[in-house]
């Protein structure tokens, strides 16, 4: 560089420039040094040739014609009736599960909710197939916190508005690894490296795809969402019953220990669920939060602001069980102690489609310690 | 990009948008919808799937109104989302693809052809290229192309304005030298017909 000169820029600043992005006196000001400093002048050309190969890469791919008239008729029967999709097929590719989402996890919080508090206060953290409902495929999981004594009034409820469920299940595999399991189930399964494995598994099955159907008595429904001073205008107008299908992937159950002090962890993919048409999915999500108690202004927010189609809202009963926010190597997770202290306490996060759950009577350190050495 | 309509029109369709108004929207999506697509289809490679992505943004704009400031910005709104739907489509696809190979590797002992065959064609490449990039650099590369300009993408990427040149210098690079050597992997795959 010769006395008088600028100096020569760093590469963001002359890659702005190739691309005439850089204030006006800023371009002159280079063009003027790059008229008498050869290297700066081999950069650009190095930016440029790099820059062109890249897009002409890009550009490489022929895109079909959008189509957007038809694609404004697709948009406007997606958004006004999201149900017409065929749901009652497994999910194969990605195309299916994008159309899905929204409704996956809003038929979770919803129609679930009342099967998954009644499992988490009465039958908590006791078995592994207990978590089973707990397990959904989501990128975002709230908590809510909310009043046990509401459980009350949905109990006398639950046995009128879903009949037993009937269940499809396939017989739990046992399996000696973790490859082996993961073929069975689907996804990769993790299970924790040493030194913080607590030795060699008990129990390691991967249930296979279970379906569940249950009839729900629409007046039933109606009767409850009335009484508890909710319209009923999420649930179809017409008929007495609906079905509803729960297909849920392969869960993999892996226990170290033995019964009581037994350290349980459960990965597993997220149910789909069948909608029915005529059910309302969000209004029915913002009501099954009111049935919990949630008060109404702070329900009404939260079904704005959250994306139903990504986010799970697990409710968990204040007083039987406390919630902390905690980290799984980077990942935010949730942990859940049952406050009498019987039954231990639950560690669960999602990563990359998989929800996972280590479950036991030990301390927070342990479990994290476990949860974090999974691979 | 389309050309950016004047800042008062945008800002009055998504006032309409708002409003419940449907024709308002329309014109949003009969805008945007072709670029939003064409950045979808470069990820996914099926026009169906890109559909589903661009649809999925635009639901997404439907549902809920844009953070405030960000209306002169629509189209980038709308790509970033569109990118990092189709990125995360794409990424879980080709998990579970290697997932599978690998799974029926283990099982007849065959390397798979699909893999040689995905890369040997120009899209393929790009898919599997941008796959293996950081999100962010996939979506500096696809908006970039896409025409917006530098302060564009610095704010819907979020990133500080001076820094735009910096990464998309270093995503250019980190696109090149893995589609270079996807182009190596390939030519090597194929069997050399005069070896014979």
């Amino acid at each position: 560089m010769r006395p008088g000169q600028t100096r020569c820029p760093d590469e963001g600043v002359l890659r702005a420039y190739l691309d005439r992005q850089l204030p006006e006196d800023r371009q002159a000001a280079l063009d003027a040094h790059l008229a008498g400093c050869p290297a700066c002048a081999a950069a650009l050309n190095g930016l440029a040739a790099q820059s062109d190969f890249v897009y002409r890469a890009l550009s490489g791919v022929t895109v079909p014609p959008p189509a957007e008239r038809a694609a404004w008729s697709r948009f406007m029967a997606r958004r006004a009736t999201p149900q017409h999709y065929p749901l009652t097929r497994r999910l194969a590719d990605m195309s299916q599960i994008l159309r899905y989402r929204h409704w996956r996890v809003a038929l979770s919080s919803a129609l679930l909710v009342v099967a998954l508090v009644a499992v988490m206060a009465i039958d908590p953290v006791r078995s592994a197939a207990a978590h089973l409902l707990g397990i959904f495929r989501v990128q975002h999981i709230s908590v809510i916190e909310f009043n046990p004594a509401q459980l009350d009034r949905l109990q006398g409820y639950q046995d009128k508005i879903m009949s037993r469920p009937q269940v499809n299940e396939t017989r739990p595999v046992d399996v000696t690894s973790a490859d082996q399991a993961s073929r069975l189930a689907g996804f990769q399964v993790l299970l924790p490296s040493s030194p913080a494995a607590p030795g060699q598994p008990t129990k390691f099955i991967v249930q296979g795809a279970t379906d569940a159907t249950t009839q729900v008595n629409l007046a039933a429904a109606r009767s409850l969402l009335e009484s508890a001073g909710l319209k009923s205008d999420a649930l179809p107008k017409n008929g007495d019953t609906l079905a509803v299908t729960v297909h849920v992937s392969p869960v993999v159950a892996v226990r170290y220990g033995s019964e009581r002090s037994a350290i349980n962890i459960i990965e597993a993919r997220s149910p789909e669920v069948d909608v029915p048409d005529g059910v309302d999915m969000q209004s029915l999500s913002e009501a099954g939060l009111r049935l919990l108690g949630v008060p109404a202004g702070q329900a009404q927010q939260l079904s704005r602001t959250t994306d139903w189609a990504t986010t799970l809202i697990i409710p968990i009963p204040k007083g039987k069980f406390s919630v902390t926010d905690v980290q799984v190597n980077g990942t935010p997770a949730y942990l859940v102690h049952d406050e009498s202290g019987n039954e231990g306490s639950v560690l669960f996060w999602e990563r990359e489609g998989v929800m996972y759950g280590v479950q036991g009577n030990r301390p927070d350190a342990e479990l994290l310690g476990i949860a974090q050495a999974l691979r | 990009m389309p050309e950016s309509k004047p800042l008062s029109q945008t800002e009055a369709l998504l006032a309409g948008v708002r409003g419940g108004n449907q024709e308002a929207f329309e014109a949003i999506f009969r805008t945007y919808y072709g670029q939003v697509f064409a950045v979808a289809y470069r990820l996914l490679g099926a026009a169906a799937e890109a559909d589903d992505v661009a649809q999925e943004a635009f639901l997404r704009l439907y549902r809920r109104p844009l953070p405030p400031g960000r209306e002169h910005n629509l189209g980038g709104w709308l790509l970033r989302v569109a990118t990092n739907l189709g990125y995360n489509a794409l990424r879980s696809r080709q998990r579970r693809q290697a997932w599978e190979r690998a799974a029926s590797a283990e099982l007849t002992e065959r390397p798979d052809p699909e893999e040689a065959a995905e890369s040997a064609d120009v899209a393929g490449r790009v898919r599997l290229a941008l796959a293996g990039l950081p999100e962010r650099q996939v979506q500096l590369l696809l908006l970039r192309q896409a025409g917006l300009s530098y302060a564009e993408l610095a704010e819907a990427l979020a990133v500080a304005p001076g820094s735009v040149g910096t990464l998309l210098a270093r995503a250019e690079r980190a696109f090149r030298q893995r589609y270079s050597e996807l182009e190596d992997m390939e030519n090597e795959a194929r069997p050399d017909p005069l070896s014979r």
